[in-house]
């Protein structure tokens, strides 16, 4: 007989508590899962969008949300002159409800800059000039819309005519849709305006940090991230994660005090028995590794169920029309190697008082409880 | 740490030893003084309320006197850093619940002191399986204790008593919930255990039956030794 198996024994004694408690600290774990899940999935979605375009740098307002303030696109000649910078594409990126679908990024994209270069029509062309009155869907926004070549499509007030549908290689690029970045600037009333510059580096220049420093100096307002970290950066995203991780730690909170609950009501139970263990010679630190195994073993069940839940909302939200085409949750070994490290920090810090009170219990009285 | 202990030395010396409860309002123990030589068969035997409890949890290191010492082979108890080791090692219980745990087999009970010994596993089951034949419950060695009588269990916490080969046996009231015929039965048990294996056997019982049994009979009153009789000759080993 192990330590780890007395553990088990003790706690398959009260098998609906234990497997309630398995539940609520289960969900609290999911609830991490689901949520830094879908906070990491927005940033990697939208990464992968800019590696796909092969996008160095993008150059944005200071500040602002998720979609970035527009500014003028002059900036964007300013830019091109800068050293070590190879080609540069304006965007004004809207998200927009656009017929059944309540919110949907529409990205108004330069003429022949290489923001067309990554589509690959799988189905009708690409537009023929700045001017005509088209758009081109991703993959995942022509499924959402239910939409192909030769459908019209209204945005805001205007139709327009859907003439090819392209895999973009990334799901931010596929649930959207493409539209020239003249088009959408009439639609929005916000001629000359974008609010992103991609800018792609020339290979044999200098690095890309010092070149995002001297277009800083040059466009005064503006801020460059490299493309790995624009997510990461963006004000928005912060307060996105920042408020996922707010909820994961009160749904954490919320789980320690039921596991300690749960474990003060085993060994308050279980007094007797401790001192049965001590008066037989038990050393008081092997009393705290038997608490603190039973609350550990716990959490990790618990770990395991709240990552088979959260995998499972995970599923569920992508289904969502909102979710669909902006994000996909990143279920990854990192991701799960977390759940679970949380799972075993609740475990230890809501075992560890009802362990350190046990070690305190006086054998003589409490072999004389009834 | 305890100094080295002495072979020489009683096995047991208690040294006026006091024991008071609720900030002195219940004085238990007034100043006992016994010594305990290895080997013996003593009875402590006494009315409610007369202190014998009290002292056999202060024998078996469960509880602390007020003022006064105990000493084993010469080494007071107070300068062993942790009193589970000492009882790990040296002492065996005997309770009169049993005070088996509900969850663990017959075997599994026997195993649970053996956890602070450093014996490999394939070793302790052996042991503890030895040991519930040796009391005779063989046969009952994955039994859950719910499904034992009462006088089973008693036999399978003798044999969890016996589980560290310690060198003194305390029983409470051994025999206090069993029937005529199982009481005979585990006292005949204890005695052979006794003479089998030369552990000293310390036994608290209030029935001057069982208390004939021994080869000593120490009498309490009032927390205090007022008798200390040797009914049958010492079986005290060399």
């Amino acid at each position: 007989m192990t330590l780890l198996q007395l553990t088990l024994k003790n706690l398959s004694r009260r098998r609906v508590r234990t497997a309630l408690t398995i539940m609520g600290i289960g969900l609290g774990i999911g609830a991490v899962v689901a949520l830094l899940g879908l906070a990491w999935g927005l940033e990697a979605s939208w990464t992968d969008a800019y590696k796909v375009r092969k996008t160095d740098l993008v150059v944005r307002r200071s500040g602002g949300g998720l979609i970035a303030q527009p500014f003028p696109d002059s900036a964007s000649e300013q830019v091109a002159q800068i050293p070590g910078v190879s080609h540069v594409a304006s965007l004004l990126t809207e998200v927009l409800s656009i017929e059944s679908v309540p919110m949907m990024v529409v990205s108004g994209r330069q003429w022949q800059s290489f923001l067309w270069e990554n589509l690959k029509i799988v189905s009708g062309r690409l537009p023929k000039d700045a001017t005509e009155k088209v758009v081109v869907l991703g993959t995942l926004a022509a499924e959402m819309l239910e939409k192909k070549p030769g459908d019209k499509i209204t945005i805001e007030i205007d139709e327009f005519e859907v003439v090819g549908i392209a895999d973009g290689g990334a799901v931010v690029e596929n649930g959207a849709v493409m539209i020239s970045l003249p088009l959408l600037q009439g639609i929005m009333q916000k001629d000359k305006m974008v609010n992103f510059i991609n800018v792609r580096l020339d290979p044999k220049s200098r690095d890309p940090h010092t070149v995002s420093q001297v277009i800083q100096q040059h466009i005064p307002g503006c801020r460059v991230d490299i493309a790995d970290e624009v997510l990461s950066q963006s004000d928005g995203v912060k307060t996105f994660k920042a408020m996922n991780w707010g909820t994961s730690i009160i749904a954490l909170l919320v789980g320690t005090f039921g596991v300690m609950n749960t474990m003060f009501m085993s060994v308050f139970e279980r007094t007797r028995e401790i001192g049965i263990l001590l008066a037989l010679g038990w050393k008081r630190s092997r009393i705290l590794r038997m608490i603190l195994l039973e609350s550990v073993t716990l959490c990790f069940a618990a770990g395991i169920v709240g990552i088979v839940a959260g995998i499972a909302l995970l599923k569920i939200l992508t289904l969502m029309p909102w979710m669909q085409g902006r994000i996909e949750p990143q279920i990854t070994v990192e991701l799960l190697s977390l759940a679970l490290g949380l799972a075993i920090a609740v475990g230890v810090a809501s075992g560890l008082y009802p362990a350190l009170h046990c070690t305190r219990i006086n054998p003589s009285l409490a072999i004389r409880q009834v | 740490m305890p100094s080295p202990s002495d072979a020489k030395a009683p096995l047991l010396e208690i040294d006026n030893v006091r024991r008071e409860f609720d900030d002195g309002q219940v004085l238990a123990l007034r100043g006992v003084n016994l010594t305990i030589q290895e080997g013996e068969y003593v009875a402590i035997m006494g009315s409610s309320g007369s202190g014998k409890s009290t002292l056999l949890s202060l024998l078996g290191a469960l509880d602390t006197p007020n003022s006064g010492e105990i000493r084993y082979r010469g080494q007071p108890l107070s300068t062993y850093p942790e009193l589970g080791q000492f009882r790990a090692k040296h002492l065996g219980f005997i309770f009169q619940s049993f005070l088996l745990l509900p969850t663990l087999t017959a075997l599994e009970n026997v195993l649970v002191p053996m956890f602070e010994m450093p014996w490999p596993r394939p070793e302790r089951q052996r042991r503890a399986a030895e040991l519930l034949e040796a009391v005779g419950m063989g046969h009952r060695l994955n039994h859950m204790p719910e499904k034992l009588s009462g006088g089973e269990r008693q036999r399978v916490a003798i044999a969890r008593s016996l589980a560290n080969e310690p060198s003194i046996l305390l029983a409470d009231e051994p025999t206090g919930n069993l029937d005529t015929q199982n009481a005979a039965q585990i006292m005949d048990l204890l005695r052979s255990v006794h003479h089998q294996r030369k552990n000293t056997m310390i036994l608290v019982t209030h029935d001057p039956a069982i208390a004939k049994t021994a080869d000593r009979i120490i009498t309490m009153r009032d927390g205090q030794v007022v008798e200390d009789t040797q009914p049958h000759p010492p079986t005290a080993i060399s």
